[in-house]
């Protein structure tokens, strides 16, 4: 049989166990013991439709185990994946714990993807099933779910939270499951790509549950901690940096954020006693200013993450005074990797550096960052700026069905190429410094050019287009596109950004900025490369 | 809903004034029924809005309300009380 993903040799694998940190436990078993442990502690706070629930530790415990109990008598079997595009509403989690305890595997849109995404998602996973709600910020998902169902042979049942389906399928009596292989996939995260479409993460049990339980041991999560997710809790930072899954793992009160801007965020964090949050800068940035004028009271918040994009020295500066709180970088990726700024590090490296990794088996090498196939040996001088590899016992070994982009992603010995720039100093703290993958880092999304080059160049009017990161006062970077038209058109950027909205895509993708020229405006260039003609505009711009 | 205090600055024109400044883009183009989206509005762009023009004399004004409809006209009724 060939598998679909990279397991961990055998050596390494027997190595993690020894060292503990790989211990044999799955998801729904964690959360059996949780519940044994905690009961009467509440869980799990969100709203859906204006409507607040509120769950302890047994209430969630039994709503997984019906969940799974339901969707098993739907049809859904062990090693299935399921595409689930469910935003901050409390069923999340109840539902992935009922995913992981009949052995499917989510696969995890994010509440922005469009019929574009969530179709590749289906097709790529050959998805039984999509789990989604019926709808959310004014959007209906239900209807997206089966507009994908319709299209994807493989997808033969959409589940909608929020419909009677649902919730007579979340009634079902609970029965007995067979325990899933704790070193097995357990669910399929999405990367940031860089080419095309993004690629599929295969993590473990074991793999992920030591990342989330060590992320909550360096942030002090403690069991009276109150975690908010507030960015979209699919997003591997708040699933687990330390996240919904490492506040879940010691008891924690999660609170789901149903939107990230300070109104929304402030209010829950004054009702609910919120004690660590993680933001993006932008975020960051826009709540240290929200701040000033909120009628909440905040001063229950001790920790704030910042995370998914380079936090600037300036406004790392301004966030412990305008919060009350300590600052801790996180430079993380749904790939593995995951480094933080101890609590108890110096403010230099707490303002200057997005933090070490948090294993110490976690293998980091910086080398060359001028050849792409650079190996884990060409490392360049200590402190010198380089492309990022790394492995360890939570960083995957291959994408999922992936194997010819695995051969330009993964080092022959194992390390997979972050595609990100940093320097690394004395204490093995990381300063991210830009990368080497053709990638918009917007706000925390992470957008591939080629991806958006290729939804432009499907316009009849667009000959040629190339996609750049300029920076943005606002999102720190943003997509400028520069689009060449055939010979007697006129698009606009109006237009295109409609064009591009209609195709179905996530909005983080449609170009923020478009630039309409007769030809690019470089010479010399692009005529055989578009990574070189990206740069030379890059460059360009920068320079404007 | 809820007007703004009396002596306040935010008038139709100033708010498509500031729409553009975050756009970057001319005034001339924000017009009453244009998708904001479509000029290359994002939620952090909205943020920032509400954080200026609350500090401006519109307390009340809340993201989600400008997030639920983008058009000049919308938010000139919401911010000033008054049509565009």
């Amino acid at each position: 049989m060939t598998l679909d993903h990279s397991p961990w040799p055998q050596d390494v694998a027997a190595r993690y166990r020894a060292a503990g940190h790989w211990r044999g436990q799955t998801f729904g078993a964690l959360l059996t013991e949780l519940a044994e442990a905690h009961a009467p502690r509440t869980a799990v706070v969100g709203e859906r439709h204006g409507v607040t629930s509120r769950w302890d530790y047994a209430e969630l415990d039994r709503r997984a185990h019906r969940i799974a109990a339901g969707l098993a008598e739907a049809g859904i079997r062990a090693g299935q994946r399921v595409v689930v595009q469910v935003p901050n509403v409390p069923e999340f989690v109840p539902v992935l714990f009922g995913l992981w305890r009949v052995g499917a595997w989510p696969v995890f849109a994010l509440p922005a993807h469009r019929y574009t995404e969530l179709r590749h998602f289906a097709e790529q996973s050959e998805a039984a099933a999509i789990l989604t709600v019926d709808a959310h910020e004014r959007y209906d998902h239900a209807a997206l779910a089966h507009a994908v169902a319709a299209e994807v042979p493989s997808v033969r049942q959409v589940h909608v939270v929020g419909s009677t389906e649902f919730d007579e399928l979340s009634a079902t009596t609970p029965r007995e499951l067979p325990e899933p292989d704790p070193s097995g996939v357990a669910f399929l995260q999405l990367s940031g790509g860089s080419t095309g479409l993004p690629k599929l993460i295969p993590r473990t049990h074991d793999d992920y549950l030591y990342s989330a339980r060590e992320s909550a041991r360096i942030c002090a999560l403690r069991p009276d901690s109150v975690y908010l997710a507030a960015l979209p809790a699919a997003h591997n930072f708040p699933l687990s940096s330390p996240g919904v899954l490492g506040a879940l793992h010691v008891g924690a009160k999660v609170v789901l954020c149903p939107r990230p801007d300070a109104d929304t965020a402030f209010r829950l964090i004054d009702r609910e006693g919120v004690t660590i949050t993680g933001v993006v800068p932008p975020l960051a940035a826009s709540w240290v200013q929200a701040a000033a004028r909120t009628e909440h009271d905040l001063s229950t918040l001790e920790v704030l993450l910042v995370g998914g994009a380079k936090c600037g020295r300036e406004l790392a500066e301004r966030i412990g005074p305008a919060l009350g709180v300590r600052l801790q970088q996180v430079f993380g990726m749904a790939e593995g990797l995951v480094c933080y700024t101890r609590l108890d590090d110096p403010d230099d490296l707490v303002l200057g550096t997005q933090g070490r990794p948090i294993s110490p088996d976690d293998e980091v090498r910086v080398v060359d960052p001028e050849n792409p196939s650079a190996g884990s040996d060409d490392l360049v001088p200590p402190g010198e700026t380089g492309a990022l590899l790394t492995r360890g016992p939570y960083t995957i070994r291959g994408y999922y069905r992936a194997p010819e982009h695995n051969s330009r992603a993964f080092t022959p010995d194992g390390f997979y190429r972050t595609g990100d720039l940093v320097r690394r100093g004395p204490t093995g703290h990381l300063e991210v410094v830009g990368r080497a993958k053709e990638q918009i880092n917007r706000g925390g999304e992470k957008v591939a050019a080629e991806e958006v080059e290729d939804h432009l160049m499907a316009h009849p009017d667009v000959l040629d287009a190339a996609v750049v990161a300029v920076p943005d006062e606002y999102l720190g970077e943003r997509t400028c596109a520069f689009v060449v038209p055939v010979a007697g058109a006129a698009p606009t950027g109006p237009g295109l950004r409609r064009f591009i909205r209609a195709r179905g895509v996530a909005a983080f993708k449609v170009p923020d900025l478009v630039q309409v020229v007769a030809e690019f405006p470089v010479t010399g260039v692009g005529k055989t490369s578009k990574r070189d003609l990206r740069a030379a505009l890059a460059a360009l711009v920068r320079k404007a | 809903m809820n007007a703004p205090a009396p002596g306040h600055a935010l008038t139709a024109d100033r708010l498509r004034a500031d729409i553009a400044e975050v756009l970057g883009c001319a005034p001339e183009e924000v017009t009453p029924d244009a998708d904001l989206l479509d000029l290359g509005l994002d939620s952090m762009r909205t943020m920032a809005l509400v954080e200026r023009w609350r500090a401006a004399g519109a307390p009340a004004v809340e993201f989600a309300d400008l997030a639920e409809e983008p058009r000049l006209d919308h938010w000139t009724r919401l911010v000033t009380g008054a049509d565009s």
